[in-house]
């Protein structure tokens, strides 16, 4: 075949046109596409990192306020320091040396245990923390108060008055920290 | 209507049958066809969104169309397609019924002997010699220098004849 004849049947495919039924197809579903999103504004993309950095900032901020706050004076923390001096001081009612210790550290075990939240406090200590110290804190003076009635009985007269005196420290505390205690929802 | 969507439809109105003019000659499946032809206008949607500008709106909807040929013959790995098909995206409105028979043989047997050919001169016969397109055009689309479609468009219609001998 000749080029000429060739390029002429080419070009005869010029008068084949598209179907109306085919471009009203297109049309109808460009139209769709334009119902649904297709003229949607373009998503706002920097909405993404701006969350995101959002977020990272929020953490950021979190994390530098709990490890800030994790160095600072803790109620808890004088709490639990005091009552562990309270609990390695023995009982040895025959030294008054002994017996005066005991009730300073206990009137300081006391005072930093009153001064807990029972709640807790956000960062610092939580309520189960402070739930289980205070029980600690009964049982121990509950162990004590127990001792001290035994000292007293055996005591000699010198010295049951400030032993007797001791024993009524540890029973108002006794006292004082097992309301507080059964303020929790379940007291075990 | 917003100016976007006014300048949309005036691009629809004036490239829609141009451009499935020449999907239906390289494919042959109407639906495919149709799908191609609304993904390349949704395409040029988006990027008119995107507030790109597009300095030839006809050679970029040819590009974006020739590219969704490509993807869709990769996916099928093959490159066969059927005749009866091209007739229901095409017709020839100004010939009666009984010419229509006679002029059917012939757009098969052009067609028949293009689909021999690799799709980069498949494309470039229907852009140059069906679609008219200027060389200028085509190098855009090709993504080549006009020089080298010059050499290309002698090569195509050169294995195009060669299908032709063969027969």
């Amino acid at each position: 075949m000749k080029e000429r004849n060739l390029i002429s049947q080419l070009a005869s495919l010029r008068t084949l046109q598209p179907r109306a039924d085919s471009l009203a197809r297109i049309k109808s579903r460009l139209d769709t596409e334009h119902e649904s999103s297709f003229y949607r504004p373009p998503a706002k993309k920097w909405l993404i990192p701006a969350s995101f950095t959002g977020l990272l900032a929020v953490f950021v901020l979190i994390t530098s306020v709990y490890f800030a706050t994790y160095r600072l004076p803790s109620r808890y923390l004088d709490a639990e320091n005091s009552l562990s001096i309270a609990v390695s001081l023995p009982l040895a009612p025959t030294r008054d040396t002994s017996i005066q210790d005991l009730s300073q550290a206990l009137n300081q075990a006391n005072s930093a245990m009153v001064h807990l939240h029972l709640k807790g406090e956000m960062f610092l200590y939580s309520m189960s923390q402070c739930q289980n110290l205070y029980r600690d804190y009964v049982v121990y003076l509950r162990g004590l108060h127990g001792q001290l009635d035994e000292a007293i009985m055996s005591a000699p007269p010198e010295r049951k008055q400030r032993l007797e005196t001791l024993r009524n420290q540890v029973s108002d505390y006794e006292e004082a920290a097992e309301k507080r205690l059964q303020m929790y929802p379940k007291h075990k | 209507m917003t100016y976007l969507e006014t300048y949309f439809d005036e691009i629809y109105t004036r490239y829609a049958a141009l451009i499935l003019h020449y999907v239906a000659l390289r494919v042959a499946d109407r639906d495919i066809a149709e799908d191609i032809v609304a993904t390349t206008f949704l395409r040029f949607w988006k990027k008119l969104q995107q507030d790109i500008i597009i300095e030839h709106e006809k050679t970029y909807l040819f590009l974006i169309a020739k590219g969704l040929i490509v993807d869709y013959y990769r996916s099928k790995k093959t490159n066969q397609w059927s005749l009866d098909s091209v007739h229901e995206l095409l017709e020839d409105p100004h010939i009666n019924i009984e010419k229509q028979v006679v002029q059917k043989i012939a757009y098969e047997e052009i067609l028949s002997h293009l689909q021999q050919l690799p799709a980069q001169y498949q494309d470039i016969i229907v852009f140059y010699y069906v679609q008219s397109l200027s060389i200028e055009e085509i190098a855009i689309i090709l993504e080549k220098k006009q020089g080298a479609v010059r050499v290309l468009i002698h090569r195509a219609l050169a294995a195009l004849k060669k299908t032709y001998e063969r027969t």
